[in-house]
């Protein structure tokens, strides 16, 4: 049950009035000591350790520099590799893997197709019977989440 | 830092309705602060900008666990609702004088750390930093409808419990 319409507006009142007595909390004490010692350990840390934006200037246009090169190498390294790949030699070199790989694929296929096999011979309500056991386990599952989170988070 | 630590933590644990983490939230604004410093320690609107970037720490971090938790808290909120009878208030002045004001102040901190989530922040947020129904909901990403309802629930819950303790003047009719 509710309060009636007319007790809202002045529960609004009295929450409001209740709440804006309230003194500020006072912080832990050790507040101060933790913020000075942390940014005690965060002066200490070498520069390269910290935030990019506090790096010095020079090394950040270093790693930038070194960046757009580091891109660069790799676009060349793909095309160099891309134009070696076509020529005949390396084509030809290549065809006994090519062979090889057939192997995996055709067993894949295989899997794939003993799999539909099983499904069709399989009665459809195994299929819904299975489907319905997932289920179950999930709300279970969730359930139990549930009843650890009311146990051991919201009663501490 | 000093001048300002206490409202930051209340700013944190009010929203959060957690110490521990109050502390490491007050801390890592301390530490923004210490990063904007020069333009802070002249600045008239060092205290706004405090507790502007509390309430951001804290929000974030609420956001971040709402969605693993809100179905279950709501769930038992809302049990919790409907479970308690009427609520009145015969009485325009609530304070009962017996009861001494640091202890009042400790009830009535304890009841709204009580609270769900779903229901402190927007409570807070409105009666505390007088934020507007429509930017809470912007702020929690929730309708405005829902944010009226949890801060009524709410409101509601939270004068149950103050009634309880005795700090209310109210009568439960169950």
């Amino acid at each position: 049950m509710t309060p009636s319409n007319g007790n809202m507006d002045k529960l609004e009142t009295l929450i409001e009035r209740t709440l804006r007595a309230q003194p500020a909390r006072r912080a832990p004490q050790d507040l101060q000591a933790r913020v000075f010692a942390e940014i005690g350990r965060r002066a200490a840390l070498p520069w390269w350790r910290n935030n990019f934006a506090r790096w010095p200037l020079a090394a950040r246009a270093g790693f930038l520099i070194a960046s757009i090169g580091f891109v660069r190498l790799a676009l060349a390294a793909v095309m160099w590799a891309s134009e070696a790949l076509h020529s005949p030699q390396v084509a030809g070199a290549l065809n006994p893997a090519r062979d090889w790989l057939h192997g995996p694929a055709s067993i894949v296929f295989v899997i794939a197709d003993v799999a539909t096999s099983v499904l069709r011979a399989v009665p459809s309500y195994w299929l819904y019977a299975g489907v319905a056991a997932a289920l179950a386990l999930y709300v279970a599952l969730f359930g139990l989440g549930a009843a650890a989170y009311r146990t051991l988070y919201v009663n501490r | 830092m000093h001048a300002y630590q206490d409202m930051v933590f209340s700013t944190a644990a009010r929203l959060t309705g957690d110490d521990a983490l109050a502390a490491d939230i007050s801390q890592e604004v301390f530490l923004k602060a210490y990063g904007n410093f020069t333009e802070l320690k002249t600045s008239p609107t060092a205290g706004g900008w405090l507790k502007t970037v509390a309430t951001r720490l804290a929000l974030n971090h609420l956001s971040r666990y709402r969605k693993r938790w809100r179905l279950f808290s709501e769930l038992r909120a809302d049990t919790d609702d409907e479970a308690e009878g009427e609520l009145e208030f015969p009485v325009p002045d609530t304070a009962l004088s017996d009861i001494d004001a640091a202890e009042r102040s400790a009830i009535v901190d304890r009841a709204l750390q009580d609270l769900p989530a779903h229901q402190r922040v927007p409570l807070v947020l409105y009666h505390f930093e007088d934020v507007p129904y429509q930017d809470i909901a912007g702020q929690l990403g929730v309708s405005l409808a829902k944010v009226k309802t949890d801060i009524q629930r709410g409101r509601l819950a939270l004068a149950r419990k103050l009634v309880r303790a005795g700090v209310l003047n109210g009568r439960l009719d169950s």
